[in-house]
């Protein structure tokens, strides 16, 4: 992946940083007198973008203001309105493009005037830029102190406010960003229980003498871990437990302790028993249908962490400090949990899983798999690609990697823009049975070129994954090509085997990684499944 | 002073090397060689250097120091040759 920086700034330390770490293929600054030219030239493009500039340079009137403390409101607006049309222009021409919030770049008074000018003028910016990313400095900036975030010497010396130990910050802010596009960033946390959620070894302890709350530091230590991975999954992430424990007791301690802050119906799963925790860890993601670089495991034992990283080298294992004062600050400082665009699905997926459990408990009273999709009254919706949709159908897109037949990645306004054109189109999946809604889960991009059709996007969560959500896709596109030939070209990837599997299933002809539907008539809709939209 | 002053040149090290091209970084020892023959110190690497000691001097001694001037340089010896004359440049600057 390219990368292009446009900054007033000198970014060759940043640049260095990110090369040193291999997080792009090509970087390319556009810096000091050059970033204007540089972002407003249409031949810059590259698949991610950012602008890095003050307040000053980008908008005239705020360099007044810093200058001679006055400001004229209205032609800050003007200048505003310009500078973030020059932005869209700009951030059209790659997959993803981020804007890095005004900050003040030296030590400032806490009630200088210019904070609250900043503060205005990033709010009026993030409102209008709805599909570009905005990269917040100032939470960087808090945690390592204004004294070290910023640095005159660097300025003076270097053109550069900011000093080593920030750009360090905001360099794997980016690889992590990254990280999470390509990889589809951390969606679960595993936990282990004694010494972990909770202080003290339940089995020896018993539910009462466990540390947890309390007039003590270290019970409320892990009361607030416990809050932390709360907010973690508020903001759409699982939590799952994986624990050598007697698992009627475990439960009974997390149900009834009156300290616990999170609950059995927190976790979207729990293994608890004598069992090899790597086979726990391996359970853990079948259920949940994830891949294990997707999974963080936090165990305060040397050995367990050893064990699951042996076993699942994926899995993100970071050592667990000492103390378990310390273990909020290891949650906040892990990376690669993508938060970017967290829907209401997201927040819901906890109890989704849940519902595949019972589901597939179900599955042992039918006798036959027919008989099993015919009892499950699946029903798909089948909806154009709109502003309604585009921010779960844009997630759904960038992080699906097993059914995904060429892997597409496009932010929201670049595949809006691309599903708008002459001869595209994208069509959303939303699919629902009598154990609940999984939501919008499927994705069939077409492209139709002279006499042919290619599918280009052809994506399904492995939520839904063998309910034959697969064949109404199908289905539609044949109904879409109205017997011109649909063309699928497989683009394999380390983790798309699920596809292939799919693509050789017989229904189409194949001819190495081309695949195609080329009959008259066009595919059934399964029988025991109600669509609407087809 | 004199280890407490090789320490901190030795953190900053340590520091810009992360900045640093895996066969480009400096080694964190006295010995090492930062500019002329066999030296890695590039302007980049040499401004980097110097903003991470002045603020490390600044935070260990309380003292604000400069040390890049240019006039150091045309008296011959260049005091950034080594970690060694570095260290001892920073101990004449805070005395």
């Amino acid at each position: 992946m390219r990368a292009r920086f446009f900054s007033n700034y000198n970014l060759d330390n940043l640049r260095a940083y990110l090369d040193a770490r291999g997080v792009f293929e090509e970087i390319t600054t556009h810096q000091l007198a050059e970033w204007m030219p540089g972002l407003g030239d249409p031949a810059n493009r590259a698949e991610h973008g950012y602008l890095w500039v003050s307040a000053d340079q980008a908008l005239p009137e705020a360099g007044r203001m810093y200058a001679e403390g006055s400001l004229d409101r209205g032609r800050l607006r003007q200048e505003l309105d310009s500078f973030l049309e020059l932005v869209e222009r700009a951030a059209a021409r790659f997959d993803s493009f981020t804007l890095f919030e005004f900050a003040i770049p030296f030590l400032a008074r806490h009630d200088d005037p210019v904070r609250e000018m900043l503060a205005e003028i990033n709010a009026i910016a993030a409102e209008r830029l709805d599909s570009t990313a905005f990269f917040h400095l100032a939470p960087l900036v808090e945690q390592l102190g204004a004294r070290q975030a910023v640095s005159s010497r660097s300025w003076l010396m270097a053109k550069m406010p900011y000093g080593l130990k920030l750009l360090q910050s905001v360099g794997d802010a980016i690889a992590a960003r990254v990280h999470a596009m390509r990889a589809g960033g951390r969606k679960l946390v595993i936990v282990d229980l004694d010494q972990t959620l909770w202080g003290g070894i339940l089995g020896d302890d018993g539910v009462e003498g466990i540390r947890l709350g309390g007039h003590d530091a270290l019970g409320e230590a892990y009361v607030a871990f416990q809050q932390e991975l709360k907010r973690l999954r508020n903001r759409g992430i699982l939590l799952a437990v994986s624990s050598k424990n007697d698992r009627v007791t475990a439960l009974g301690a997390i149900d009834s302790h009156p300290e616990m802050v999170l609950r059995r119906e927190d976790f979207c799963a729990l293994e608890i028993d004598w069992t090899d925790k790597a086979d726990h860890v391996a359970r853990i993601i079948s259920q949940v249908n994830i891949g294990p670089q997707s999974v963080v495991f936090l165990d305060d034992n040397p050995a367990e962490r050893g064990r699951v990283r042996e076993a699942h080298p994926e899995v993100l294992v970071p050592e667990m400090p000492d103390n378990p004062i310390q273990y909020c600050d290891l949650l906040r400082s892990l990376d690669g949990f993508d938060f970017s665009s967290i829907t209401e699905e997201d927040r819901r997926r906890t109890q989704m899983i849940r519902e595949n459990a019972d589901r597939d408990a179900s599955r042992g009273v039918y006798a036959s798999l027919d008989e099993w999709l015919a009892s499950l009254s699946l029903r798909v919706t089948i909806e154009p690609l709109g502003p309604a949709n585009l921010a779960r159908a844009a997630q759904l897109l960038n992080k699906t990697n097993q059914m995904n037949l060429r892997t597409r990645r496009m932010d929201e306004a670049a595949w809006l823009r691309w599903a708008e054109q002459e001869g595209h189109e994208v069509h959303t999946f939303r699919v629902a049975d009598r154990f609940g809604d999984s939501g919008l889960t499927g994705i069939l991009g077409l492209r139709r070129e002279g006499e042919e059709v290619y599918v280009e996007d052809f994506v399904l969560s492995c939520r839904v994954f063998g309910k034959q959500v697969e064949e109404v896709m199908l289905a539609k596109g044949t109904r879409r090509a109205a017997g011109r030939p649909l063309v699928f070209d497989f683009l394999e990837t380390p983790k798309n085997a699920p596809c292939r599997s799919f693509l050789d299933r017989g229904y189409l002809d194949r001819n190495r990684d081309r695949y195609t539907f080329d009959a008259a008539a066009p595919f059934p809709v399964p029988a025991h499944v109600e669509v609407t939209g087809i | 002073m004199n280890q407490q002053i090789l320490d901190l040149v030795i953190d900053s090290i340590h520091e810009i090397n992360s900045f640093r091209p895996e066969g480009e970084r400096l080694d964190p020892s006295a010995d090492t060689v930062l500019m002329g023959d066999g030296g890695k110190l590039d302007s980049l690497g040499l401004t980097n250097l110097v903003v991470a000691i002045e603020e490390r001097v600044e935070e260990a001694f309380g003292r604000s120091i400069v040390l890049l001037d240019e006039s150091m340089f045309d008296e011959g010896d260049n005091p950034f040759a080594t970690v060694t004359s570095l260290a001892g440049l920073i101990g004449e600057k805070v005395q």
